[in-house]
């Protein structure tokens, strides 16, 4: 089993320090812990990125999402409410775009995490998907235990989610959307109420997209 | 025709086609563009008025109401019923200052599509609900003419809801 680690993350930092000739490479974001790795009696050092935590959230259909429903996909995540009257519907018409531009691409993903998970049952959450004209399969809007929910913003995503009884709604967040690899981890951080800083996502999805498909090859 | 003459044209055209691309990328040209019509055939003083209306309903529009809205008035698929040609809104002026001032919950169908979210409250003046009942009523193809604060003080006298 510690040999499996070790050789998952040494492919990991492996493609991570691979330069595809001086084309836009993606960082690697979050704090990175560096340690030494014994194997066959070989001291090496390793860097360990930064990863989105293991979750478990039902979606709009009532199924289970995790990191798995993600697997072999990079994906968008976010954080809204259904009954925000501030950023959220900005945010959402963003994502539609993004939606739009990688419909038929499997290798892509959306993900909106609830941070209003009481009012936003799984029966809430699909109605607002289907009045968004949206496929579960392709963008999971996903409810489960608040504090949950919130720590995992927090920790996994690096962004700000909470309740504030003054702000509209009830409810202060991000409007961030986060860019998440196939290997878990955050390439990119953008604002999802800005229409030149999602072109910018989407053309780095491409890049990210890319990024994979050239280690395959 | 002479190359000289194609040239040109296609010089026009470039420039045309510059024009109505700058002109797509700001929301606030195309809107003036497009609205100018709104001004025919009124007098000096109503066309006055309905600029201001539109200046100042355009900036209340930007901080209460474009983030649902939609900057171009557009909506939200099913969720957020469009401005922007609405039937709903360009029949009934005096149910629409009284959703401006009370919000709005149920369902309603606008252009044939059924909405059932919730509006939240604002607290606005009359003479910002009418600035801003102008502006969207007048903006994006809308054509309605000024509807001035005492045609709202008006509407606003018995609202079905409060």
């Amino acid at each position: 089993m510690k040999k499996l680690i070790f050789s998952v993350m040494a492919v990991a930092s492996l493609s991570a320090c691979t330069n595809f000739g001086g084309e836009k490479k993606l960082p690697i974001l979050g704090r990175r812990e560096v340690t030494t790795v014994e194997i066959d009696g070989v001291t090496t050092a390793d860097t360990i990125y930064h990863a989105i935590a293991d979750f478990r959230f039902l979606d709009q259909d009532s199924a289970w999402v995790t990191n798995e429903t993600y697997d072999g996909k990079i994906y968008v995540a976010d954080f809204f409410f259904t009954s925000c009257p501030t950023i959220c519907p900005i945010m959402k018409t963003q994502m539609i775009r993004i939606y739009g531009a990688f419909e038929d691409n499997s290798e892509v993903g959306l993900l909106s995490y609830s941070i209003d998970p009481e009012h936003d049952t799984v029966a809430v959450l699909h109605d607002f998907a289907e009045r968004l004209g949206v496929k579960s399969d392709k963008w999971h809007f996903v409810t489960g235990d608040k504090d949950a929910i919130y720590d995992l913003g927090e920790t996994s995503y690096m962004v700000v989610a909470g309740e504030d009884p003054g702000a509209p709604g009830g409810y202060i967040h991000s409007g961030a959307f986060l860019l998440v690899d196939k290997d878990r981890r955050i390439r990119g951080v953008y604002d999802g109420t800005v229409e030149e800083a999602v072109n910018e996502l989407m053309e780095d999805m491409k890049i990210l997209l890319k990024e994979y498909n050239k280690e395959k090859s | 025709m002479s190359r000289k003459r194609i040239l040109a044209l296609a010089l026009v055209s470039f420039m045309a086609a510059s024009i109505s691309m700058t002109s797509c990328s700001s929301g606030d040209k195309k809107q003036e563009a497009k609205s100018d019509d709104i001004y025919d055939g009124l007098d000096e003083r109503t066309s006055i008025r309905l600029r201001q209306y539109m200046s100042e309903g355009a900036q209340l529009y930007k901080q209460n109401c474009s983030a649902c809205h939609q900057t171009e008035g557009q909506g939200l698929a099913a969720l957020i019923p469009p401005l922007a040609g609405s039937d709903f809104l360009m029949a009934d002026s005096k149910k629409a200052a009284c959703i401006i001032k009370n919000g709005q919950s149920g369902k309603i169908t606008v252009n044939g599509v059924e909405y059932d979210g919730v509006m939240p409250q604002l607290s606005l003046k009359d003479l910002e609900i009418a600035e801003i009942l102008t502006y969207i009523s007048n903006s994006w193809g809308n054509k309605k003419g000024l509807i001035d604060v005492n045609d709202v003080a008006e509407f606003l006298k018995d609202c079905e809801t409060k």
